[in-house]
């Protein structure tokens, strides 16, 4: 069971995601906020992270940079999600998924990075 | 009875004479003729004035050789007087004689006839007298009086007791006295009173025997008029040269006396004239020098004349002098020639100078005349005139760069800059009005003619007494010498100066001041000398800082705008996230959904759905990418790609979406490469594609193509719909354009504004051909990139 931790501020696309991965059998731990996510997460290490870029109390990005380098992370896959199209700066993410997404589409990559 | 006695006696002695002997002898021409008129007896006398001796006898009434009235005609001897009948005696008779040596003498001739007691003529007695002398001088006289009346001038006699004794007409003419009227009054009758004395000495001096010359005085003329007159009065002397009288000859001299005048008058102008009026010789010898010329150069006229002009002219200047004087000698004007002159005292000075030839009475030119003015005032005006012309140029410049630019710094920089030159400071500054959590503080904003470091040292300025008023009463402040001052030693300039930088001696400061009235900043000049600036150069500073103030009231204004336009495209791509956000919910239900429910109605109604939220969301795309646009804020993602093969995708996925349109694809065999932004180009065929099927409801078939032609790719897409006019294929492309006839298609007019402004940025061309209700064509071409490129970026 691989376990997906997202960072979502907006409730309604969060409960879609968990609903979505939580139907595909992954192990789905949802974070509205980037402090929360961080004061959550100490030791932690999931399988995949969803972040979304844009949260009310800090960037995707910047947390994307975060566990990036960070050692005990650095490994593990980060899919970035917007509603701004084009991101110039991936600051080492794996993948990025355009918000609206199509559902299979967004499967198919979390999939692909966890396979 | 005593004097007939005497005569009696004489008589009777004198018939004791021998009367033929005595006849012969005697000096008076006697001849006699008998009865008939045959010439009998003559003298010797009479023989010398006829020049000849006649026969006696054989000659009648006279023997001259020819006869002839006084006036010269010829007068035949029968008809002479002396042919005359009885009763003709004692008359007497000129007549004129030729002699045969043919002089000629003028005869009076008495006739005495010698009667019988019958009273019957026995003989004709004639004596001769030559009246040729007496007539000569008659001539003489009538030649004189006639010189005398036909002068001009009034020739007057008077005796010694000053009774007028002749009058000519020239008298006539000047006094107005007729001769008639003027002769037996007194000479005084044209005296006037004031002058009578001049008469007596006249008189005095007549008497001894001495002429009077040329005297100029005023007589009077009948009408009391007074006439200038020259008088010359000789003596008159009878034969025995005794003084009998004077002679006068006046002459009316009011013309020459007006010439006179005129002269006076004229030197007199050049006395007075403030102009030096100066004239030389050919040799350029000073010969006159006035007043005017007295108080230009200093010299008087004394110490000048006769000196060299080139005393008053500078060195450096001397082959001027040459110039005009080859110009005079050749009798040429020299018009208001610009030059320097010297002073006595060195001084040298601009003046305007006009020279010109003066030509004695035969028109020889013998020197020049020269008029100098002093034009120091107008040059210094011109000068004035000059500097302001070229301060308004500054004014000018400053002003157009100033409105040209919107931003502050630059605007604030040139403003310094060039009012620091405009006024001679050593160092200018401009200092913002702000405000800080201690008061009231002033900002370096800008510094010309000292590096920032000294300024900032500094700290910044401080409401003392000497800002208050530029700063808050927005007084211009100008001193000449800071250190008379009131305020100078307590808090001046401000936190002091650091002595080693600069001093202010002089001081200049002006508010700029806003149209709101609120003091934006101030301009502050100084230098180290006193007495720097000037009212002119404060005047200038004013009008550039007002000029400047109404710049940085538009710089604020568009800066003001600019964050508006900025905050429009912060809330555009604000508006676009959060409406993209429930989108991204609405979307993934709805295809959860749609995988679930095998209901056919359900699924159609779902496709239905998301078909919609993809519009709504290329929508909101559209939007915010016009305002990253606009904001010049739109990435691209450059790569080489094949667009073929792009083409193809877009082909393939769009066949399988569009129901309503088939969509013909002409794309070729062989990859083309070109370098852009994949997503971007992508979209814009999209919108071209569904641009062609929504403007072509009617039609079935929708058709894109590739083209490749030497170095450049061509994509097209073309429809067979309503077509563009020419003046919606002109507005087209234009942000928020949508054609007249296209209501009831959606829209929000944005499509092709990003699709040219995609294409332009690829360095692209976008195009249309279209002929209304038959179709529209729309193309653009790019550049083809090699495959050399592409591996090289592969490697």
């Amino acid at each position: 069971m691989k376990e997906i931790f997202i960072v979502e501020d907006d409730d309604g696309i969060r409960d879609l995601i968990e609903f979505l991965l939580v139907s595909q059998q992954y192990i789905v731990k949802t974070f509205p906020t980037a402090r929360s996510f961080k004061n959550s997460i100490s030791g932690e290490t999931p399988d995949l992270f969803l972040l979304d870029i844009m949260l009310p109390d800090g960037n995707g990005l910047e947390l994307c940079k975060d566990l990036k380098n960070n050692s005990s992370t650095s490994n593990i896959p980060v899919v970035l999600m917007s509603a701004h199209a084009d991101i110039s700066r991936m600051e080492g993410a794996d993948d990025f998924i355009a918000k609206p997404f199509d559902v299979d589409e967004l499967l198919n990559r979390i999939e692909k990075q966890l396979a | 009875m005593e004097q007939e006695f005497e005569k009696e006696k004489v008589t009777n002695e004198l018939w004791g004479i021998d009367f033929p002997e005595y006849f012969e002898n005697s000096p008076i021409g006697f001849y006699i003729c008998d009865a008939r008129g045959s010439l009998t007896y003559y003298n010797k006398a009479a023989a010398e004035l006829w020049g000849r001796k006649p026969v006696p006898g054989s000659e009648y009434w006279s023997g001259a050789w020819k006869l002839f009235y006084p006036d010269g005609t010829p007068m035949p001897a029968e008809e002479s007087p002396m042919a005359a009948g009885p009763g003709q005696e004692n008359i007497k008779s000129e007549i004129l004689i030729e002699r045969p040596d043919g002089s000629f003498r003028m005869l009076l001739v008495f006739f005495r006839p010698q009667l019988n007691d019958q009273n019957e003529l026995q003989a004709r007695h004639f004596t001769l007298i030559d009246i040729s002398e007496q007539q000569r001088d008659h001539v003489k006289q009538a030649t004189l009086s006639a010189i005398v009346e036909s002068s001009d001038d009034a020739i007057i006699s008077k005796d010694l007791n000053g009774i007028i004794t002749s009058w000519n007409r020239g008298a006539e003419r000047i006094f107005g006295y007729s001769e008639r009227e003027a002769l037996g009054q007194p000479i005084t009758i044209l005296i006037p009173e004031e002058r009578l004395g001049e008469e007596q000495n006249i008189i005095a001096s007549i008497r001894n025997g001495n002429r009077v010359k040329h005297i100029d005085t005023i007589r009077l003329d009948k009408n009391g008029r007074e006439i200038p007159i020259s008088v010359t009065v000789s003596p008159i002397k009878n034969a025995y040269g005794k003084i009998v009288g004077a002679s006068k000859v006046a002459r009316d001299i009011s013309d020459r006396l007006q010439i006179v005048e005129k002269q006076a008058m004229l030197s007199a102008i050049v006395e007075s004239s403030d102009d030096a009026i100066i004239s030389k010789n050919l040799e350029g010898i000073i010969m006159s020098w006035n007043r005017g010329a007295e108080q230009l150069f200093g010299y008087t006229e004394a110490e000048i004349v006769g000196k060299s002009i080139t005393t008053l002219i500078p060195k450096e200047r001397l082959n001027e002098e040459n110039i005009i004087l080859d110009r005079i000698r050749n009798g040429k004007k020299v018009d208001h020639f610009e030059t320097v002159r010297c002073h006595k005292s060195g001084r040298k000075f601009p003046v305007s100078i006009t020279v010109s030839p003066i030509r004695d009475a035969k028109g020889t030119v013998v020197g020049a005349s020269k008029v100098a003015r002093d034009i120091s005032v107008q040059v210094e005006s011109q000068e004035a005139m000059e500097k302001y012309i070229s301060n308004l140029e500054t004014l000018n410049t400053v002003g157009k760069s100033i409105s040209e630019n919107l931003d502050v710094q630059g605007i604030l920089q040139r403003v310094t800059d060039a009012t620091t030159k405009l006024t001679g400071a050593a160092f200018g500054a401009f200092f913002y009005n702000t405000t800080d959590e201690k008061g009231d503080s002033f900002k370096l904003f800008t510094l010309s003619g000292a590096p920032r470091e000294t300024m900032e040292q500094l700290g910044m300025p401080r409401h003392t007494e000497m800002f208050i008023p530029t700063f808050v009463e927005k007084k211009v402040v100008r001193i000449d010498d800071i250190r008379k001052f009131a305020g100078h030693g307590k808090n001046v300039p401000h936190n002091g100066l650091p002595k080693q930088h600069f001093e202010v001696v002089s001081y200049l400061a002006v508010p700029v001041i806003a149209k709101s009235g609120a003091v934006i900043g101030g301009l502050l000049y100084g230098h180290p000398e006193p007495d720097v600036f000037t009212a002119e150069a404060e005047l200038m500073v004013v009008n550039i800082a007002a000029q400047a103030a109404v710049s940085l009231d538009n710089s604020r204004l568009f800066e003001q705008v600019k964050s508006f336009s900025d905050k429009k495209d912060e809330f555009i791509a604000l508006a676009s996230h959060e409406l993209k956000t429930p989108l991204t919910t609405i979307k993934g239900y709805l295809q959860v959904l749609c995988k679930k429910d095998n209901d056919p109605m359900s699924k159609l109604f779902l496709n239905k759905s998301l078909y919609q939220v993809e519009k709504l969301n290329s929508l909101i795309e559209d939007l915010l990418n016009m305002s990253r646009i606009e904001a010049g804020r739109l990435d691209f993602n450059l790569e080489l790609f094949d667009i073929r093969e792009l083409l193809v995708e877009i082909l393939e996925t769009f066949s399988y979406s569009a129901t309503t349109h088939e969509v013909i694809g002409n794309l070729g065999n062989e990859p083309v490469l070109v370098k852009g932004d994949r997503q971007r180009i992508e979209q814009a065929v999209l919108n071209l594609l569904t641009n062609a099927i929504k403007y072509s409801p009617k039609a079935e078939k929708v058709y894109l193509s590739l083209e490749v032609a030497g170095k450049r790719v061509t994509v097209k897409v073309r429809d067979e719909g309503m077509g563009l006019t020419r003046e919606q294929r002109e507005q087209l492309f234009t942000r928020f354009y949508r054609a007249e006839n296209t209501k009831g298609i959606s829209g929000l007019g944005l499509g092709l504004y990003l699709t040219k402004q995609i294409i332009e940025r690829h360095k692209g061309e976008i195009r249309v051909n279209s002929e209304y209700d038959k179709g529209s064509e729309f193309s653009f071409s790019l550049p083809i990139r090699t495959k050399k490129m592409k591996k090289e970026k592969a490697v």
